[in-house]
């Protein structure tokens, strides 16, 4: 048995040491981006990938604090991070039709928002822990980190290019923009109900953006003429739920901002688009 | 709970550490705690079929020692009878009570006649198909006086429910595994050591092979009403693959989990895809399954003694009940006929064991005609698993239909290059290995210590890489 557990050791010292290895790889590739954040803002922009399409603001009192598919249970730990290590006083909160989908309560970053977390954040300190740390390191029990690096090792041996160039979603063929929106689509609207955990996280924020003084302003952001014709009148409601709560909302989903040369695809602002956009919400919060 | 969750990760060390450090000496609490683990190992998935466990083990346990009072012959086949009927009525209700319903309501609709009944909300048990064979084995053999009746409840509740093996097989019989809850079981290191391997294997097979088959197969299945024969040729192929990784890797599991508590149970899956005939083929695939129904049905049946009407009649049948064992759909009775169909032609013609070693034992490379053979046996699986996979007889003929149309030499829409490459190198590891009971087995045979575990770093890493999604359940788990 002695000779049994030796080995043991050994072997979990060998996977410890593979799981070393994956996640520095991974926080170079995965993790550290998702972690930078600047404190010194006042507005913080937090959204998904909408949100992140847009890039950084000139101005550096709006912090965009967005990235792709972070979810309101992500966000919400943002906030209270937010809240306890800067002066954060006002919030932009993505409230598109599809943020509170039950697509989103499983596709989420609540891997990487919970490095902003605290002890406070959950029910005991042994759930911190395994999820702060035992879980967050742990790196090869996540079945989403093994095609990250299958990606990139497969990028380093040139099988795959890692970067496609960006195109302007005027140069994709009409049939093939309503492919790609039904599909979008598809994803995001399969169900009928809102999310109950979602709606729940957005309350919270709420919650905390009232009880801390925080202003809290809802955005609406733009997406092409064929995916808006698609969605056509269904949307989780979000924006609604802010506004009941008597909070504003500056809804950019319009006409002037639909022109296909803004996007990279049905629901994703371009460099071009994403410039105008962060113009408009400057014009919006009267800079 | 599954073997490849976090969950069974925490269970399982608990369990181990308990059952060797603290009741070593105790070998009543030992079963105690075997069989403790493995109602929470099964109650993980629903508490509420417990009862069904716990009811199957009384009455195989009560009927035990009643056939050990008696020795009329008529009260001994009605206390034989009461085991069959409740085991079996168990298995019938649960998973073939709105099969048969909706067989018999559309018979009567056929000839004119309505019958007002509708199908149950039932929930079919995990493993049901599996304990059930297993405590009826017990039973059987107790009255063929093949065995002793238990007279430790605890042992006996043991060995019905023993969480390696529960849920998916080997379907141990009572006269290899419940003798071994009799005796002190000591803590072996090469055992061990060999359990732990074979575990990394099954988990290998399970995560890297099955997962990823079955995420092609799956989409190839749903459109195939949409897509060209090429394509529809390579979902078969991957569907043959994650059938073969998902139920032998859980076998492995289940055997190396086993050996870690100083159990042996039988192999269940000897590298049936090198197999030359279909004859080999089955004595090589899901073998607890195959050798159950020989000795508990073929067997009694006459197997191979009488005429030739005798021996393609209990052909028939063992082929027929075995695809049905597998679920409640007419596809599996089509690949049951089929594999009936396969196999008749060698049994008449006496050639149903000449394939009995593994093949090309004594070179690395296989011959032409034991190469032509293997290709030509694995080409028959393939076609049979359409059945086994396909939503219903119609879909498997379109299915069939659309591979043998000329639509078979288009360019296939997924070609998966990646997976492709995994299949080859699968199939020459198991290939390499064949001579074990899996495939790495020998990999402590006199190669060097830094060459295993080399090969062990880069299992735990293929499985990290290919981890398609968490916790896909085992498809044996559905029968």
């Amino acid at each position: 048995m002695k000779l049994f557990i030796i080995k043991i050791l050994l072997f979990s010292g060998m996977i410890f040491l593979i799981n070393l290895g994956v996640k520095l790889l991974l926080d170079n590739l995965y993790f550290k981006e998702y972690n930078e954040v600047h404190l010194n803002a006042r507005t913080y922009l937090l959204s998904d990938s909408h949100g992140a399409a847009i890039g950084e603001f000139k101005d550096s009192t709006i912090y965009n604090f967005s990235s792709p598919s972070d979810s309101y249970f992500d966000i919400e730990t943002k906030l209270k991070y937010l809240i306890r290590n800067s002066k954060v006083e006002r919030v932009l909160l993505t409230v598109d039709e599809h943020t509170l989908s039950p697509y989103r309560k499983s596709l989420n970053n609540l891997d990487r928002s919970v490095y902003f977390s605290s002890k406070e954040d959950f029910l005991n300190f042994f759930s911190f822990v395994w999820h702060r740390y035992v879980k967050y390191n742990l790196v090869l029990l996540n079945p989403k980190y093994g095609p990250i690096i299958k990606n990139y090792l497969k990028s380093l041996v040139g099988i795959t290019s890692a970067n496609l160039n960006e195109k302007s979603w005027n140069e994709v063929p009409v049939n093939q923009r309503i492919k790609f929106s039904l599909k979008r689509y598809a994803d995001q609207f399969v169900f009928d109900h809102s999310s109950k955990g979602l709606s729940n996280s957005l309350k919270r924020i709420i919650y905390l953006s009232k009880t801390n003084n925080i202003e809290l302003i809802g955005i609406k952001f733009p997406i092409t003429e064929e995916y808006r014709q698609i969605i056509g009148e269904k949307n989780y409601r979000a924006d609604s739920f802010l506004n009941k709560n008597g909070f504003e909302i500056y809804n950019f989903n319009s006409k002037e901002l639909s022109d296909p040369k803004y996007f990279k695809d049905q629901d994703h602002l371009n460099q071009l688009g994403a410039n105008i956009f962060k113009e408009a919400i400057l014009d919006s919060l009267s800079y | 709970m599954l073997f490849n969750s976090l969950d069974f990760a925490i269970f399982f060390p608990i369990v181990f550490i308990l059952y060797w450090f603290v009741f070593n000496r105790n070998l009543k609490w030992q079963n105690f705690l075997v069989a403790g683990a493995s109602y929470v190992f099964y109650g993980w998935w629903d508490w509420r079929f417990l009862s069904l466990i716990l009811f199957s083990t009384l009455v195989d346990y009560a009927v035990g020692k009643q056939l050990d009072k008696t020795n009329k012959n008529s009260e001994r086949k009605i206390l034989l009878w009461i085991s069959i009927l409740v085991n079996l009525g168990f298995l019938g209700f649960f998973k073939y009570y709105n099969f048969f319903l909706d067989n018999f309501k559309s018979a009567f609709s056929f000839f004119g006649s309505e019958i007002n009944a509708s199908s149950l909300d039932i929930i079919l048990p995990v493993g049901i198909s599996f304990y059930t064979f297993q405590t009826l084995s017990y039973t059987i053999d107790v009255y063929k006086k093949r065995l002793e009746p238990s007279r430790d409840f605890i042992s006996f509740m043991a060995y019905v429910s023993f969480f390696p093996q529960l849920v998916a097989g080997p379907i141990e019989r009572a006269t290899n595994l419940l003798p071994q809850f009799y005796k002190h079981r000591k803590f072996k290191y090469p055992e061990a050591v060999n359990g732990m391997r074979q575990i990394l294997w099954g988990l290998f097979k399970k995560i890297v092979i099955a997962d990823n088959c079955a995420l092609y197969a799956n989409q190839i299945f749903e459109n195939s009403a949409d897509l060209p024969g090429s394509t529809l040729f390579l979902g078969a192929l991957f569907f043959t693959f994650q059938i073969y990784g998902d139920f032998s890797g859980y076998s492995d599991i289940a055997i190396g989990t086993a050996r870690l508590f100083g159990f042996n149970l039988m192999q269940n899956f000897a590298f049936p895809y090198f197999s030359r005939d279909i004859a080999e083929f089955w004595r090589r695939w899901h073998i607890s399954l195959s050798t159950w129904f020989r000795d508990y049905l073929y067997i009694p049946l006459g197997g191979s003694r009488g005429g030739i009407w005798m021996k393609v009649r209990n052909t028939f049948i063992i082929f027929l009940v075995s695809g049905f064992w597998h679920g409640a759909n007419w596809t599996f009775i089509v690949w049951g006929a089929l594999n009936a169909i396969y196999f008749l032609p060698l049994l008449l013609m006496k050639k149903n064991r000449q394939n009995i070693e593994v093949v090309a034992y004594n070179s690395l490379f296989p011959n032409v005609k034991e190469l032509f053979n293997m290709l030509l046996t694995f080409s028959l699986t393939v076609f049979a698993w359409v059945f086994f996979r396909a939503e219903n007889i119609g879909h498997a003929f379109d299915y069939l239909n659309r591979i043998f149309s000329l639509s078979i030499l288009e360019k296939p829409e997924l070609f998966p290059k990646e997976l492709l490459f995994l299949l080859v190198m699968f199939v020459i590891m198991e290939w390499l290995g064949r001579k074990g009971e899996y495939a790495i087995e020998r990999i402590s045979f006199g190669l060097p210590k830094p060459f295993r575990w080399v090969t062990y770093a880069f299992l735990v890493i293929f499985i990290f890489l290919f981890n398609s999604s968490s916790n896909v359940e085992f498809i044996y788990f559905q029968f």
